[in-house]
């Protein structure tokens, strides 16, 4: 029911538009015309005969000015009407929160044993008291809150809530409402409250046009925690953007039970999905996966190419083939090179670290030269005092840097 | 050819360009409405805050120029330490104040020199000493003192003196809130099909403002005569102008005040351009030509419509017509400099649509109103003006501009509702009203000396 009548209100909204619109077209050709006749519809124009010597592009400019006038006051209304519904929104939002405090979060928290009446007595008054969609969101919003801040009794307590006050009801109309926003947030809800029975519904949204809609169905989806090894991202013909990759990798990280497939990820097809295994395969410190990041240095996607060299130098610990990282420095994005550099740090072979930090300093980018010579102070600071001579005032101002205490 | 036909020529002119004018008016206003409906969507329900805990985020570097800003300048540096970001340096850049600004800041954040290097990257007037804090409360604060050059040298001086992947142009008395930084960063990230290149956001106006601890606290009509036309001005030219450009892609120009940009790419193109008083336009118009013309990959100019950036407007006439003429200026010359965008299709939508539009639109709209004056003065002089066509278009113009205006503000209430009060609406009204007989005429006259300035003087 609720689900109907979003869409009628979403249809009628559009019709009365439409309505409008025709209506503004219908009376540019009837101002034009001194009768409109339709059947035994008979419409006569007033003013015609008071401007009919006028040009018919004069017609129409009278006619944009009633038209102007008309929206002017119709904005009008509707400003006056959105400031009045802001403010209202406020007083109720005020209201819900004072009636929320004393009712609901005390609840969550009392360790007292309600009786069953008690219980059944509540749970009337807030039904009564949260009607209206706006008083529903406010409540889920609230609890949404209590349940990402808590754990144990309480956080259940959340869910049970969420059933009692028929807010799954509510959910399940929004996540099926023809409003963008609703779906949204009813995704939002869906992903804290982990309610699975959605997941069908959800998979659906996932193959949708709309690239807002998809991103947020599947980061909803793994968080719901059924697809757990990731691999649904490769099977989806959805485009990962930085912002996806990142709130993916923020999801994982807080969820503790995940069982990831580390390899087919980082040897997906799909570069994002690389990404996304690489950096997880780091943050979760995989180190016997040093071996498949490294295949992937060199890759010709300069963000699957950076986060390998990060990946491998992270996971490699105390087995680094520096020989390989020198090697391969040219050929490293700039973040990567920063961190080469600072991996060099613990070469054991101090010579030909410190021989590969003084041709960084010589011949790399400004930034490098100053990581280089950061590092090139804690393996020997003679050398920095020899570069503080050279004769490129570039490595003699990086030197002044690195060699103010200051800094 | 007889006066009558050469009066018949001209009013077919003047007709067609209002036309067309008109017509590219109600399209912005349709394309904001579906832009804004967007925006609103995609970002009613992200938690902005999680930014600060994601693994990949470019690094950021405020650049805020300052000169002789003694009065505020230790609430503007304390506004701009508010800022909720998890990798950034706030770059305050002297530019050779005369009064105490620097030993102001000096005293108050416990600044010492120090020999910070910099690369030279873009050329810019000596930098005479880079300076940080003692505090470790202030170690995102940077202060540059350089020889005075001004705000291009002086964004030019940070943009040297930065190393991160994006930059913040920003005005140092700029109030700006605390999650600003979060919600530009945010279309460098989310845009995989794009590069984006620039985001800018919606200036509004500060004056009359409640202000505490650089925080906007209650959010007040501005009480000042000439403050009030350019709050409406600027409702209309950020929320419904800059927004429709911005759904085409065809976005010209991020404001000076507030915009952050991709630090290699505009060392790349050379930085701010010194000799333009106009360089916010024309840093956006080359970073534009530099992609069509070098990288030729698809990009992006991103704009949000939250209002993320508060700024005090002119309240004096003097003032106000010195800045207009500045952008007058400032606008020719980008216009003149980049000509051969004009019309060229190499250069896609900027080329064939936003650049015409800024050339016939923007820059001799202006002139062509003052001839339309002239020309109406001509033709009461020789009694060929037909009074009731006169009364009726004059009816039209005033009830499109009074509709265009409220659409501005029908806007703002339903997104964002800053403004309270009945005695608001009203004063609005009477201000949409007179804008048409005062400010406009103004704005017309300040664009005319503007040309003046640059043509011949």
């Amino acid at each position: 029911m609720k689900t109907l009548t979003l869409y009628l209100k979403y249809w009628l909204i559009r019709v009365l538009f439409l309505i409008l619109v025709l209506l503004i077209g219908f009376g540019s050709y009837f101002y034009s015309i001194p009768q409109f006749s339709w059947g035994s519809l008979e419409l006569k124009n007033h003013v015609y005969t008071k401007f009919k010597d006028l040009p018919i592009w004069l017609y129409s400019i009278e006619y944009f000015i009633y038209t102007f006038l008309i929206i002017s006051i119709l904005l009008f209304i509707l400003i006056e009407f959105y400031k009045l519904n802001k403010i209202n929104r406020k007083t109720t939002r005020d209201k819900y929160i004072e009636y929320f405090a004393t009712n609901i979060v005390a609840d969550l928290y009392s360790e007292r044993e309600y009786t069953e009446a008690e219980i059944k007595d509540n749970q009337k008054k807030i039904k009564k008291a949260i009607r209206g969609d706006y008083a529903k969101r406010l409540i889920i919003n609230t609890l949404s809150s209590v349940r990402n801040q808590t754990v144990g009794v309480v956080r259940n307590k959340t869910l049970g809530m969420y059933y009692d006050f028929r807010l799954d009801y509510f959910i399940y109309a929004y996540l099926h409402s023809p409003y963008l926003r609703n779906k949204l947030f009813a995704l939002k809800v869906i992903s804290d409250f982990h309610l699975q029975r959605y997941e069908g519904y959800i998979v659906k949204l996932i193959k949708r046009k709309n690239d807002v809609l998809r991103s947020e169905a599947l980061v909803t989806l793994i968080k719901l925690n059924i697809y757990d090894n990731l691999l649904l991202l490769n099977d989806l013909n959805v485009s990962l953007s930085l912002w996806d990759i990142n709130i993916l990798i923020k999801t994982v990280l807080e969820l503790k039970e995940i069982d990831i497939d580390y390899l087919s990820l980082i040897n997906s097809e799909k570069q994002e999905v690389s990404i996304l295994g690489i950096m997880l395969a780091r943050l979760n410190d995989q180190q016997d996966l040093k071996s498949e990041v490294k295949k992937k240095i060199g890759d010709a996607n300069q963000i699957v190419n950076e986060e390998a060299f990060l990946a491998y130098i992270s996971l490699s610990k105390n087995q680094t083939n520096y020989g390989f990282l020198i090697n391969e420095f040219n050929s490293a994005p700039d973040k990567a090179k920063k961190a080469i550099i600072n991996a060099i740090e613990s070469h054991p072979d101090r010579n030909a670290a410190i021989h590969f930090l003084e041709w960084v300093v010589e011949n790399e980018s400004f930034v490098h030269k100053t990581e280089a010579l950061l590092v090139l102070m804690e393996l020997d600071l003679n050398i920095v005092s020899v570069f503080n001579c050279s004769d490129n005032p570039i490595i003699r101002s990086v030197c002044a840097q690195v060699l103010d205490i200051n800094m | 050819m007889t006066i009558a036909s050469l009066v018949e020529l001209l009013n077919m002119l003047f007709l067609v360009y209002a036309s067309i004018l008109f017509t590219i008016y109600i399209l912005t206003a349709a394309l904001s409405v579906s832009e804004l409906k967007k925006y609103i969507n995609k970002n009613r329900y992200v938690d902005y805050k999680s930014m600060l805990s994601f693994q990949k985020l470019p690094s950021v570097s405020i650049i805020a120029p300052a000169y002789n800003e003694e009065k505020t300048i230790i609430e503007n540096i304390k506004c701009l330490l508010t800022i909720q970001y998890q990798n950034f340096e706030i770059i305050v850049v002297n530019d050779g104040s005369k009064d105490n600004s620097l030993s102001k800041i000096i005293e108050y954040f416990d600044l010492i020199k120090v020999n910070k290097a910099y690369e030279q990257v873009l050329v810019c007037a000596q930098i005479r000493g880079i300076y940080k804090s003692t505090n470790s409360a202030y170690s995102h604060l940077v202060i540059v003192d350089k020889e005075n050059g001004g705000k291009a040298d002086a964004l030019n001086a940070g943009i040297n003196v930065s190393q991160n992947d994006l930059f913040l142009a920003l005005d140092v008395d700029c109030i700006i809130e605390p999650d600003a930084l979060l919600k530009m960063v945010k279309p460098f990230l989310d845009d995989s099909k794009h590069v984006v290149i620039a985001s800018g956001g919606v200036v509004r106006i500060a004056n009359s403002c409640d202000v505490a601890d650089g925080k906007i606290m209650k959010v007040n009509y501005a009480h000042n005569f000439w403050a009030k036309f350019q709050v409406l001005e600027y409702f209309r030219a950020f929320t419904m102008g800059r927004m429709a450009w911005s759904k085409l892609n065809g976005l010209l120009i991020i404001s000076g005040a507030f915009g952050l940009f991709d630090r290699k790419r505009v060392v790349k193109v050379g930085g701010y351009d010194k000799t333009t008083v106009g360089e916010d336009l024309e840093l956006v118009v080359r970073l534009r030509r530099y992609m069509h013309e070098v990288e030729k990959q698809k990009y992006r100019v991103a704009f949000i419509p939250d209002p993320l950036c508060w700024t005090e407007v002119p309240e004096s006439y003097k003032i106000l017509s010195r800045q207009r003429n500045r952008w007058t200026r400032g606008g020719i010359d980008t216009i003149l400099k980049h000509k051969k965008m004009l019309f060229n299709p190499k250069y896609g939508l900027i080329g064939m649509v936003s650049f015409p539009y800024w050339v016939f639109f923007e820059w001799l709209a202006p002139i062509i109103e003052f001839i339309g004056i002239i020309y109406f003065i001509f033709i009461v002089l020789f009694d060929l003006l037909n009074m009731q066509v006169f009364i009726i278009l004059l009816l039209f113009v005033f009830s499109f501009a009074v509709m265009y205006s409220l659409f501005a503000v029908f806007f703002e209430a339903y997104t964002y509702n800053k403004y309270q009060g009945i005695s608001y609406i009203i004063q609005v009204f009477v201000f949409m009203l007179l804008e048409m007989i005062i400010y406009q005429p103004l704005n017309m006259f300040f664009s005319l000396s503007g040309n003046y300035d640059f043509f011949f003087k």
